[in-house]
């Protein structure tokens, strides 16, 4: 009954979606990835082979573990989930055991856009994650398919709490496929939270995601999302500063090669008094890549004493790749400070020639221009494994155009300003080398 | 096997220009040359084209080493070779940490792995004897240097990945006078220590003061106008450049 609802919903939406500027506009059609949902509608409602996936999800769980050191305390397929013993944080609620309240309480509701409508109809499950009052938690999510899958995240972190999440997003079918997620987060009074999303799923799968988040006052949430896998990737986040003294910090790092398409909007909003938002999105692309950045920053009239400030940049490595970047800003309140800014540029020449004047052969000047573009932006995660296990990806992209699989570990040329890291979270830049 | 770089009747165009218009040089491992000459003579574009920019274009003539040319080389191929570069100015590269950069880059002319302990110490040692005051560690390739540091931070490249023939284009510019001695003195140190072949450019006699070059080369128009020892720098400093650019002086 209440996937007839959703079905309804979806529709209905569809709808609705036919008439939203940002997709009648014939200006915004050249800045936007389409994507033919529709034709996995059938497989989704399909139930899946749970043997099959459950097989898959352990293969890729112990590669992980192999490989780049990540022990996934869950992993989420189509059909089947495994949790590991002992962890609490984290439940599997089948649609059908919710009430229509708590379906309806969503808060990305399906008229936000048709994609949501779509993930909302045919999700099967969704995924809560809920760290109590003043508790602290490290987390790390495996979600593979062996078949078209959506699913829904719901994030719930109390007050004065502690989230370090890690979602490791992976599909290998060899078949066009889908992977599909929602987030919905809510990061409590004066808590603390990481997410670090890594999208690497093969060059047959369409990417969809959608996160909205609250963050309550003196709360700080920090999403690194890292874009290296999929054959096309559609992607609308939105972050709300809700509360007095409340942060958010976007970071997004887009790796792509071959005919990879990646469309991220993303929206920061400052909504509560003296609140701090900060979007950072970085694409580097090979071959006929193209990445999309639609970053905005939205202060409300309440957010007096905000600070805002949206930064694209892109760097090609190919004269076929392309970034269009196009960040935008509405400020309701003259006390704020709030800046954006856009960059691309093919990689400087003089730069590749200085590297390689010193011995790196052209591979290697390449992974150390594009290290140095993200190195930032990963010195900041607070994982060591995180951090490696990116920069391993990055590596692997740059070397042999492949993704989507689990990378050995592999930073030799992935280097990191130190002055940007934690030592109590890296131990210095040299010890990464070691971990080889 | 003792490296010699010889460069024959080399032409050299850039941008659609052509800037050398045939020079010929010889330098072995151990010898000590300075190139000295006007602004635009070409002594940048020689330097670049020596260790393969692509943006130069070697339109006639041929470098080779050791007999063997390397026109068709790389960058990185010329650099395993034994040629080192010091840049007049040093691109900034955010993000790649300069210590790391430089273990890799020892790793690769060295195709070996590296005693970090050692390196490390070296580090350590040239960047006091550099008077490197903020130091090294820790900072990005060049990033937020001063134009003083990245002078010192290139011969401190040179200490350390030991080249055979090292050219170094104007390493006195933008340096203070205390900075000039402590750069001069360090290449010196470093040659003699690694029987380095310097091949010096530069506009000033004032850091020849400190060093002691076997050969002098006058460069103007793309061409060597005048060679000879350290007597040609005297007659330098007495006549200028205006002489050897009307060409009343000749190759010796």
């Amino acid at each position: 009954m209440r996937l007839k609802y959703y079905e309804t919903m979806n529709k209905e939406a569809v709808e609705l979606s036919k008439a939203l500027p940002e997709e009648k506009s014939e200006l915004y059609k050249k800045f936007f990835v389409p994507l033919p949902l529709e034709s996995f509608a059938k497989e989704l409602k399909a139930a899946g082979s749970p043997e099959e996936e459950a097989g898959q999800l352990r293969a890729i769980s112990d590669e992980a573990a192999r490989n780049l050191n990540i022990k996934f305390d869950a992993a989420i397929g189509s059909a089947t989930a495994i949790i590991k013993e002992g962890v609490g944080s984290i439940r599997v609620v089948k649609v059908s055991d919710l009430t229509d309240s708590q379906l309806m309480g969503r808060m990305y509701r399906s008229s936000d856009d048709r994609l949501v409508a779509f993930i909302h109809a045919y999700t099967k499950r969704l995924v809560f994650i809920e760290v109590p009052d003043g508790q602290k938690a490290e987390l790390s999510l495996l979600l593979a398919n062996t078949a078209p899958m959506v699913t829904q995240i719901i994030v719930n972190i109390g007050s004065g709490a502690e989230l370090e999440l890690l979602e490791w997003y992976a599909s290998r079918t060899q078949e066009a496929s889908l992977l599909g997620a929602i987030h919905e987060i809510t990061v409590g009074k004066h808590s603390n939270a990481e997410m670090n999303l890594v999208h690497n799923e093969g060059p047959a799968t369409y990417v969809v995601g959608f996160a909205k988040a609250d963050v309550t006052e003196g709360a700080k949430l920090r999403m690194n999302f890292v874009y290296n896998g999929g054959m096309s990737t559609r992607v609308k986040n939105v972050v709300n500063a809700n509360g007095y003294a409340s942060g958010s910090e976007i970071v997004e790092m887009v790796m792509g090669s071959g005919e990879q398409k990646f469309d991220l909007n993303t929206v920061i909003a400052n909504i509560g008094q003296d609140t701090v938002s900060d979007l950072g999105s970085k694409a580097a692309l090979m071959d006929s890549a193209v990445c999309i950045l639609k970053g905005f920053a939205e202060v409300q009239a309440d957010a007096r004493g905000s600070r805002s400030f949206v930064n694209e940049r892109g760097i090609l490595l190919d004269n076929r790749a392309y970034v269009s970047s196009i960040p935008g800003m509405s400020i309701g309140n003259a006390n704020v400070k709030a800046t954006h800014s856009s960059a691309t540029a093919p990689v400087d020449e003089d730069s590749l020639f200085y590297l390689m004047s010193r011995g790196a052969d052209v591979t290697d000047a390449r992974k150390l221009l594009v290290s140095g573009f993200f190195s930032g932006s990963i010195a900041k995660m607070k994982s060591a494994v995180v951090k490696g296990a990116v920069g391993s990806l990055m590596n692997e992209k740059i070397s042999g155009r492949r993704f989507g699989g689990i990378p050995m570990l592999n930073t030799s040329s992935m280097w990191f300003d130190t002055s940007q890291v934690d030592p109590d979270s890296l131990g210095g830049h040299y010890k990464y080398r070691d971990l080889r | 096997m003792a490296v010699t770089l010889e460069i024959r009747g080399l032409c050299v165009s850039t941008q659609g220009k052509e800037i050398l218009k045939g020079v010929d040089l010889t330098v072995r491992e151990g010898e000590f040359h300075v190139i000295m000459g006007p602004n635009g003579s070409g002594k940048t574009t020689l330097a670049k084209a020596v260790m393969g920019h692509p943006a130069y274009k070697v339109t006639a003539g041929d470098i080779s080493v050791n007999g063997e040319s390397i026109k068709g080389l790389a960058a990185d191929k010329r650099a395993k070779l034994g040629l080192f570069m010091q840049f007049q100015n040093p691109v900034e590269i955010e993000g790649v940490g300069f210590v790391n950069f430089l273990r890799a880059a020892k790793e690769s002319v060295t195709d070996g792995t590296v005693d970090f302990k050692q390196f490390m110490g070296d580090i350590k040692s040239y960047t006091e004897k550099l008077s490197i005051t903020n130091g090294i560690i820790g900072r990005s390739l060049n990033h937020g240097f001063s134009g003083g540091e990245k002078k010192k931070a290139e011969v401190l490249q040179m200490a350390i990945l030991k080249p055979k023939i090292a050219i170094f284009d104007e390493p006195d510019s933008g340096l203070d006078i205390d900075a000039v001695r402590a750069v001069a003195e360090s290449i010196n140190d470093i040659a003699a220590k690694e029987h380095t072949g310097l091949l010096v450019i530069t506009h000033y006699n004032r850091i020849l003061s400190y060093m002691q070059p076997q050969f002098v080369h006058i460069m103007a128009d793309g061409r060597i106008v005048a060679e000879g020892g350290h007597e040609l720098i005297m007659k330098l400093e007495k006549e200028g450049y205006d002489s050897f650019v009307k060409g009343r002086h000749h190759k010796e």
